[in-house]
């Protein structure tokens, strides 16, 4: 990766020859130079070259005390496939639930409880939240405007509470790899609630989609034969424009009144080789470039789908690149 | 004011601190004089890290023309029945000195009374300089001579003061007429006794101010060579001093506040050089006819220069250039003068960018008229312009990725009245308007971001009027008022900082409803200050009340100060410095919407305590400690307050606090015809903490700060170089990364802030020529920034995921080849 790359800018390193490079060429990495951010050569985002995290889909991203969640890890190797585990665990004590209101200090500690596996996942059990839900109420009661507590049964009965998932991935030795955390919004009636659909997305001219009775989590071509790219080439990678699956949910202005959020759509790229224009795309610039590598081979890539309120939906799929 | 908060952002942006600024309002003002990245996880700085900071060539040095000081003058001596004069009493002269230091005539400019001006006439004829010099050569000239009168018949002479004085007095430009008619010296000559009411101003000569190496011949950058001031990161204009933050330092042109005195990017000052008659420096400790900054000042006096005839002066260099035209009239009564300069980077960059659009421009007019000896009409009509526009840049070969474009400008512009006179008892009143006007815009768009356009605009308007009144000789008082409004108004979609409810996101969102904010402030102000002067000892006593009014707060604030000198030896001052400091909040932080309209002002409790050392052969000493106190101090917060009307969103709360101690040290060999220099250092450390938090070191401090400045004249030639060295700021260790599932980047998991990026040493090379062509006289010069490429670290940046980090590298070698004449 370029200097300029490193500085934030994203157009990425090509490799050119000499007789390739212009005068304007040599601008951007003059400016870096200039600005000090010449030096560093880091992978970019959407570059998966070791077993990496992508995503925590929970089903459903919004939910209410009493229903159950399912999170499952979207996770990606150099390989196509990560050969890891993936461990929930979340504190449903009182003061995790008043600090999502932004009351940090008002009850003791709690611990965090594991989160029971649930094939490639885990379940976080409804009756877990009733329970803290009902224990919380209980403890702010019916204190006034003006009150902390009143501001923890507000902010719950309105836009409600985000209960924090810590997610930890490991390796087949056990060895930790990745720390992080996913994010499920308990109110009493929620609002937004759905997953964006499993993704379709077209490389090239070749559409590929999970929306069909397989693997949700596994983008098919739509019709026979795997996309194809020339190595070195440049090819288009576009989701389903169709976004009609955005959902609006209530939030509070800084005024504190209630008003109505909409969702919207956001596309993370992935592949073991090449390069991305863009590592996150959203509309109306949906579509990205993708600059396959000069060696012929399969190279697989990702695409994760986020509707910049909790919801998730991610593939895979693979891109045969081939000799000129 | 709006500029305060800009300068800050701007340099905070610049710098990109994480982790300091944990408020959403306060990425919002980044974004606002930012451009967007266009994929922002692509790296993840945590340091400075801007998008400029290549400082552009400057304005070329003035001539090489050195003024002539005074080796001698004879004694005056009152009759013995004379009624006393007043301390400080002085008669001004015009000298013409000639080749060989002697002076060939004389006349009284502005007289105290007739017996004395006859008597300082006599005594004036039989003064000796060494001659004024260009470029070494021993040249005739006439300068202007203020010559302080003792007020008793036994009271020490002229000479003395002229000891101490070591020349010319600074308040008036010296004025050098060659044996061909020469030019001005321009730039102002030097006051090096310490004004009353300041523990320690620092002013440097003309040839100091414009031929120090690294500067570009651009005097006011000199001030990053004191002692006090921290190195500033990819050698911006904004100042950290004593500990205090950017915001903290002002910025004043005849006594009234401007944004800033560079162009963006690291350009030249916005004011030509020319027509900075005095820069004072104050690290500290100001006098109380200055307020609303709680850390230091650097007040620039605006004049034009005394000339003969008319004159003209044309710079030219790379990237712009640069006329000046003075015009004396009515005898010399009076006096116009203009100066433009125009950035030409348009003509250039597009050759090698395409669609990088980037200029800047900035103006002066002046004008002056003494209609008799006591009474001087003057006005400055100053402006300046930057722009950047990046939004052709679209497509293959712009740099920026596709979709994503940005334009940004500034503006300050501003008219200053002054009205000065002179009493018959050696006071002076000072009646000075200003009205003013500054705005910043700002437009972009991301893939997926509908055009995000800002727009600040702020109008000014202020009075001042200073009196200085000399009671006896041991009292003197200085009263005065100060008074400034300001009325801003942000147009635009601004962002704003996400609801309660909504959740983050891979993209930052916009929200691109229409917003209208505005911010009305008034603060108004009254001094008073005493001095007592008991030789040997003297004692300024001052109270500035502030009377602020903005957002809900109307606030009167006391600000009492004391500064103490004592002369225990000729060679040795003792002096003692404290007071307190208050400065309101910028207008982001007191918005209604996206921020807190109660917040209190800052304050600050500076004290300081030091000596003063002169020695022979024009060397002088300073040594200063100072503890710096400060608390209100704001800092950004995301929280939810009850209140019996439901939620309140607070972005900003002034509950921080800091301090900062240290010891500033400076020798200095005094502007010489063929050497000057001096060594400063400062040891000092800075904290901050607020309610819940341990101190934490200042993300700005720098333990050691060392400048070593030299310069030596030979034939017309002048060498120069200087050194510095700083102790890299301080930086939080990384610990590790968390990843978000919700956002797909990764958080930091920080430690204390117990490492340090690397020390930052620098060296700069200045070569000066100057010539004289027929009827035009110059100089050109090669300025060299970091002669030997040193790293010059400002920060580190990281990799998405934190795995990996690298040194973020600062300026590069940056030479500039510059030229200017002058026809006079």
């Amino acid at each position: 990766m370029t200097a300029a790359a490193t500085a934030g800018l994203t157009r990425p390193a090509r490799a050119p020859s000499l007789r390739s490079v212009r005068p304007r060429d040599l601008l951007p990495c003059l400016l870096a130079l200039a600005l000090g951010c010449a030096g560093e050569d880091f992978e970019p985002p959407s570059r998966v070259n070791g077993p990496r995290l992508l995503a925590v889909v929970a089903t459903p991203p919004v939910v209410a005390p009493g229903d159950d969640v399912r999170l499952v890890p979207f996770a990606a190797g150099p390989d196509g496939a990560a050969d890891v585990t993936v461990a929930f665990e979340v504190d449903l004590s009182p003061r995790a639930l008043a600090t999502a209101a932004g009351q940090e200090s008002l009850f003791d500690e709690g611990d965090p409880i594991a989160l029971e596996p649930d094939g490639d996942g885990a379940v976080l059990d409804g009756a877990d939240t009733e329970a803290a839900i009902e224990r919380v109420l209980a403890l702010v009661g019916d204190a006034g405007p003006g009150t902390d507590e009143h501001v923890v049964r507000l902010v719950y009965e309105t836009v409600g509470l985000v209960l924090r998932v810590r997610v930890t991935m490991r390796d087949a030795e056990g060895e930790v790899l990745v720390e992080g955390f996913k994010r499920v919004l308990l109110m009493p009636e929620p609002e937004a609630a759905d997953n964006p659909p499993p993704p379709r997305v077209r490389v090239g001219e070749t559409w590929l989609s999970a929306r069909g009775a397989g693997d949700p989590f596994r983008c098919a071509p739509e019709a026979a034969g795997a996309p194809e790219v020339a190595a070195g080439a440049e090819v288009t990678f576009a989701p389903e424009p169709d976004e009609g699956w955005l959902e609006t949910y209530p939030a509070l202005d800084l005024d504190g009144r209630l008003v109505e959020g909409t969702e919207n759509a956001y596309y993370s790229w992935f592949a073991t080789g090449g390069d991305f224009t863009l590592d996150v795309t959203r509309a109306p610039d949906r579509e990205v470039t993708w600059t396959a590598p000069d060696a012929a081979g399969t190279v697989p890539f990702w695409l994760v789908v986020r509707d910049g309120h909790l919801g998730t939906s991610a593939c895979r799929a693979e891109v045969s690149v081939v000799a000129p | 004011m709006g500029w305060r908060e800009s300068r800050s952002t701007i340099a905070r942006a610049l710098v990109l601190l994480e982790g300091l600024v944990t408020s959403p309002a306060l990425p919002v003002v980044a974004a606002l004089v930012l451009p967007l990245p266009a994929s922002p996880a692509r790296a993840q700085p945590d340091a400075p890290g801007g998008t400029d900071g290549a400082p552009e060539p400057e304005e070329p040095s003035a001539p090489s023309l050195e003024p002539p000081s005074l080796i001698e003058a004879p004694e005056v001596t009152l009759a013995p029945d004379a009624a006393p004069l007043p301390e400080g009493a002085a008669v001004l002269l015009q000298l013409t000195v000639d080749a060989e230091g002697a002076v060939t005539a004389a006349e009284v400019l502005e007289g105290v009374r007739e017996d004395v001006d006859a008597r300082v006439l006599e005594a004036a004829r039989a003064m000796r300089f060494t001659p004024a010099a260009r470029a070494g050569t021993p040249i005739g000239a006439r300068v202007r001579f203020r010559y302080r009168v003792a007020p008793a018949p036994d009271a020490p002479d002229e000479a003395d003061e002229a000891d101490e004085a070591g020349g010319p007095d600074g308040d008036v430009p010296p004025e050098i007429a060659g044996d061909d008619g020469a030019a001005a010296l321009g730039v102002t000559a030097s006051v090096e006794r310490v004004e009353e009411g300041a523990a320690s101003r620092i002013t440097l000569r003309a040839e100091e101010l414009t031929t120090v190496p690294g500067t570009f011949g651009e005097p006011l950058r000199a001030v990053a060579t004191l002692p006090g001031v921290a190195r500033s990161p990819f050698g911006l204009g904004f100042f950290l001093v004593r500990g205090s933050d950017f915001q903290n330092t002002g910025f004043m042109i005849d006594g009234f506040v401007v944004p800033l005195l560079y162009h963006v990017g690291a350009g030249p000052s916005i004011l030509a050089s020319r027509f900075v008659e005095r820069m004072s420096f104050y690290s500290g400790n100001y006098p109380v006819r200055f307020g609303r900054f709680g850390g230091g000042l650097i007040d620039l006096q605006t004049a034009i220069p005394d000339v003969d005839g008319p004159l003209g002066e044309l710079s030219i260099d790379a990237a712009r250039a640069s006329v000046l035209a003075i015009v004396p009239t009515d005898d010399g009564k009076g006096a116009v003068a203009a100066s433009f300069r125009r950035s030409y980077f348009e003509a250039i960059v597009p050759l090698i960018q395409p669609g990088l659009d980037l200029w800047f421009m900035d103006y002066q007019v002046l004008g002056r008229y003494r209609p008799t000896e006591r009474l001087e009409l003057s006005f400055v009509f100053l402006g300046a312009h930057d722009s950047l526009d990046q939004s052709g840049q679209l497509g293959d070969g712009g740099f920026l990725s596709e979709g994503s474009r940005s334009a940004v400008s500034f503006d300050v512009h501003r008219l200053i009245t002054t009205v000065r006179l002179s009493l018959p008892d050696g006071g002076r009143v000072t009646l000075s308007g200003m009205v003013g006007r500054d705005a910043s815009s700002f437009d972009a768009s991301q893939p997926g971001f509908g055009l995000l356009t800002f727009a600040f605009e702020a109008f000014f308007a202020g009075v001042r009027l200073d009196t200085q009144i000399p009671l006896s000789d041991e009292l003197r008082t200085r009263v005065g008022v100060d008074v400034n409004t300001l009325n801003a108004t942000i147009l635009g979609t601004a962002p704003v900082p996400p609801g309660l409810g909504e959740q983050p996101r891979p993209l930052p969102s916009v929200s691109t409803s229409d917003a209208r904010l505005g911010v009305v402030e008034a603060f108004a102000a009254a001094y008073l200050e005493q001095v007592f002067d008991f030789e040997p000892l003297e004692l300024s006593t001052g109270l500035r009340l502030d009377i602020l009014r903005y957002g809900d707060v109307l606030a009167p604030v006391f600000d009492p100060r004391f500064v103490a000198r004592v002369r225990v030896h000729p060679m040795l001052t003792l002096k003692a410095a404290s007071g307190l400091f208050v400065q309101q909040p910028s207008p982001f932080t007191i918005f209604r919407v996206g921020g807190n309209p109660s917040i209190p002002p800052e304050r600050a409790w500076q004290s300081s305590a030091g000596l003063e050392l002169r020695f022979p052969l024009g060397v002088e000493a300073w040594l200063t400690g100072f503890y710096n106190r400060f608390w209100n101090i704001p800092r950004g917060v995301d929280e939810i307050v009850p209140t019996d009307d439901g939620l309140r969103r607070v972005f900003f709360r002034a509950d921080q606090a800091g301090h900062a101690w240290g010891l500033e040290a400076m020798v200095r060999w005094r502007y010489e015809k063929v050497f000057y220099g001096w060594v400063s250092y400062t040891l000092s450390r800075s904290e901050r903490w607020h309610p819940g938090v341990d101190p934490q070191v200042f993300g700005f401090d720098q333990t050691h700060v060392l400048n070593v400045v030299g310069s030596i004249a030979h034939e017309g030639w002048r060498f120069g170089l200087r050194f510095q060295l700083a102790t890299g700021r301080p930086t939080r260790s990384v610990l590790g990364a968390r990843f978000d599932a919700d956002t797909g980047g990764f958080g930091a998991l920080r430690g204390p802030a117990d490492e340090r990026i690397p020390y930052s040493h620098r060296l700069d090379v200045r070569i000066d020529r100057s010539f004289e062509a027929g009827p035009v006289t110059g100089s050109v010069y090669l300025d060299v920034i970091n002669v030997y490429f040193s790293e010059l670290p400002e920060g580190r940046i990281h990799q998405y995921d934190y795995a990996r980090s690298g040194i973020l590298r600062g300026l590069p070698i940056i030479p500039s080849l510059g030229v200017r004449g002058t026809l006079q």
